[in-house]
């Protein structure tokens, strides 16, 4: 999570190009497999699903095409504002009531589409490609951090926050989300601890 | 092996030392410091009946006292580390430079919420204390003094990223920074200096505890907006527990490498890396995460394994270190010829209080024990030992190292030291003796037969702020001559 891996400047090369044109592809391959039927359907059927598969495609997906384009470019000091607005459209799209709205109408569900993707998921796959070690990290234990937040509202809100699912769920994606913390934290620090092993003094 | 760290060491170029940020960080550190020991002074008078003091304001200015203390612990221990640690790896200067602008913030908006907002809800600010005062203070105060908080975390969570950047591209990742492949492979390539190894656990445990600490701080922060989104008590107490026993910890282990760095250049000769060392802080770093517990042996409801890990390892848990660490410099200073001055003094009663300041926080750690003596004036004592003496002490020789321009040729003045040792010692033993008698702590008014311990400490901690102020003075004086060599 440190190590940040050098862009190449001049990636123009065929084989570079037949990659990057890969990667864009399997992006919006997930972002079609989120949103298509039957698994868009299926997705959205459950609460748990719907934020923590359904999102994570949409934004990994846009995140991919994102991370594509930074390789073209090297302007590291754009790494925090697009990271810092990749996560606030995340942020936007986890509000209950247009979690609601988005489920209720076509036009709002298809607006959640295009956000988590152009507006979250190819901003935080550009900030990622572009920041450097302190950032990533930063980025990683401030989202740890957050999911456990996140968990625990869920767990402790005495009300449905989602009318459109039950309570019950409400309480799986707050267990969901805190076992997700303590991955994101144990990845982390593994990758920390034993990031290079025999690499020599520079 | 020490001539392996030698070498390597000796490859880094350093480009960037930080040396103007570590010299701010260490006048913000005294200044700071010195203001904090009068506000902690005013409260002993106020508890000797001879200072008229508001309770009110009493638990204002013991909240200023207590976060002020640990923030300033740390910002000064950072600096000794920053300082050493980059003789070996190559560190951004920008870090120190952005932890201190949101330092100076933080404890902006903590003074504001404290003094003109009116919390006293402690250092611990325990759930749900902010957001249930009773009218003794509105929701804002308690929310500027969290968000005080989280802004500080924060740039302590950017310097330390920063060090674990830099130990990464050094040494290959944490783990060989804690020497893992000398302890568990018999590598003898790329040893990690003392210094590296004190600063990877730093970074480690510092880490996680600020993970944790802004997650509890955030949860307050929501709980202060929404009260009807209740905290689970004990989750928040473990939560704010592991914060906080983990920072203020790791704030002795940042200024431990004044030791590991000092020492052998005073006598000649050099700290070896050995595997018992490594194995010393590889133990060190996994127990200090997990006997937060200790501080929470009087909550019933804790499962019971956990309060019984608590106890144990808080047995366990400093005598690694500090059996390295210890006899590691009385080996070093045994025969060496020393002549003593004020570094070596401050040094040698480092390491006196570093030791003996553990010792009535193992006593308060056994379950009898704590249950009797932990809400009273003995865990003040405990804890104002480790840091007047053990801390502090290592910062004060910092400081004035780099005011005799790194030069550790003796110059005399260890007469001072001795002097700030024994004012430290009878200041610290007001504390344990009221312990002894049960005065509770955190009590802004004391009844009359306890007056006596207040009193004498009041006297002691003059002589202690005098000699703390000379300290500092030494080292402000000579600040001009610094930043231009800077």
């Amino acid at each position: 999570m440190y190590l940040i891996p050098k862009i190449p400047m001049a990636c123009l090369t065929r084989s570079c190009s037949l990659k990057a044109k890969a990667r864009i592809g399997v992006g919006a391959a997930l972002v079609a497999a989120a949103l298509l039927p039957p698994l868009a359907g299926l997705l959205e059927g459950r609460l748990v699903t719907h934020l923590l598969c359904q999102y994570p495609l949409l934004v990994g997906g846009g995140a991919m095409i994102g991370a594509t384009l930074a390789l073209t470019r090297f302007a590291n000091w754009t790494a925090p504002s697009a990271l810092l607005a990749g996560a606030l459209a995340c942020v936007f799209w986890l509000i209950p009531r247009w979690i609601d709205a988005a489920l209720a109408g076509q036009a709002v569900n298809a607006a959640k589409a295009a956000c988590l993707v152009i507006l979250a998921g190819m901003p935080l796959g550009w900030g990622w490609t572009q920041a450097g070690p302190v950032l990533r990290g930063f980025v990683w234990v401030n989202a740890a951090a957050m999911l456990a937040v996140m968990g625990w509202l869920q767990l402790a809100t005495p009300i449905r926050l989602c009318n459109s699912y039950l309570l019950s769920e409400q309480r799986d994606l707050g267990l969901a989300l805190l076992m997700l913390a303590i991955l994101a934290l144990i990845a982390g620090m593994s990758r920390a601890m034993f990031g290079r092993w025999g690499r020599p003094i520079q | 092996m020490a001539e392996a760290y030698a070498t390597a060491g000796a490859k880094v170029a350093l480009a960037d030392r930080g040396r103007l940020w570590v010299t701010l960080y260490l006048a913000a550190t005294g200044i700071v410091l010195l203001l904090m020991m009068t506000l902690g002074l005013l409260m002993r008078l106020a508890q000797s009946d001879i200072l008229a003091l508001d309770p009110a304001l009493f638990y204002q200015m013991m909240t200023v006292h207590g976060t002020g203390m640990v923030g300033i612990a740390a910002l000064g221990g950072m600096a000794v580390m920053w300082h050493f640690l980059s003789a070996h790896v190559r560190l951004h200067g920008w870090a120190l430079g952005v932890n201190l602008a949101l330092f100076l913030a933080g404890v902006v908006a903590i003074l504001a919420a404290d003094f003109l907002g009116g919390f006293g809800g402690a250092w611990t600010f325990l759930y749900p204390l902010p957001a249930t005062s009773g009218a003794a203070w509105p929701a804002w105060a308690a929310a500027l003094h969290l968000s005080g908080l989280l802004v500080i975390g924060v740039g302590f969570l950017i310097v330390c990223l920063e060090i674990a950047r830099a130990i990464i591209a050094g040494y290959g990742g944490l783990g060989r920074g804690l020497g893992w492949h000398v302890l568990f492979a018999n590598s003898t390539e790329n040893v990690p200096p003392p210094t590296v190894v004190a600063s990877t656990m730093v970074v480690i445990v510092t880490t996680l505890a600020l993970t944790a600490g802004a997650a509890i701080l955030v949860m307050s922060l929501i709980n202060i907006a929404f009260p009807e989104i209740q905290i689970d008590p004990l989750l928040a107490k473990n939560l704010t527990y592991f914060f906080g026993h983990v920072f203020i910890n790791a704030t002795i282990y940042m200024a431990v490498t004044v030791i590991y760095e000092l020492l052998p250049r005073i006598t000649g000769r050099p700290w070896k890396t050995s595997k018992v060392f490594l194995a010393a802080w590889t133990l060190s770093t996994t127990m200090v995460l997990i006997i937060y517990p200790h501080h929470l042996l009087m909550d019933f409801a804790m499962p019971t394994w956990m309060m019984a890990m608590g106890q144990v390892l808080s047995y366990v848990n400093s005598f690694p270190v500090l059996i390295v660490t210890g006899l590691g410099a009385l080996a070093i200073l045994h025969r060496s010829g020393i002549r003593w001055d004020l570094i070596s003094t401050l040094l040698l009663i480092s390491m006196f209080g570093w030791m003996a300041g553990v010792i009535p926080a193992v006593i308060d750690a056994t379950i009898t024990v704590n249950s009797v003596m932990h809400n009273t004036m003995w865990v003040p004592g405990h804890f104002h030992f480790y840091l007047l003496l053990g801390l502090l002490p290592m910062q004060f020789a910092f400081m004035i190292y780099l005011a005799r321009g790194e030069d550790v040729t003796p110059q005399g003045g260890d007469m001072t030291a001795i002097l700030y040792l024994l004012f430290g010692l009878g200041f610290v033993g007001m504390f344990l003796m009221g312990g002894w008698a049960s005065v509770p702590r955190r009590w802004a008014t004391h009844l009359p037969e306890w007056l006596i311990w207040d009193q004498i400490a009041s006297v002691m901690a003059v002589g202690v702020i005098v000699l703390a102020t000379m300290f500092v003075l030494k080292f402000l004086t000579r600040m001009p001559r610094i930043l231009q060599e800077a």
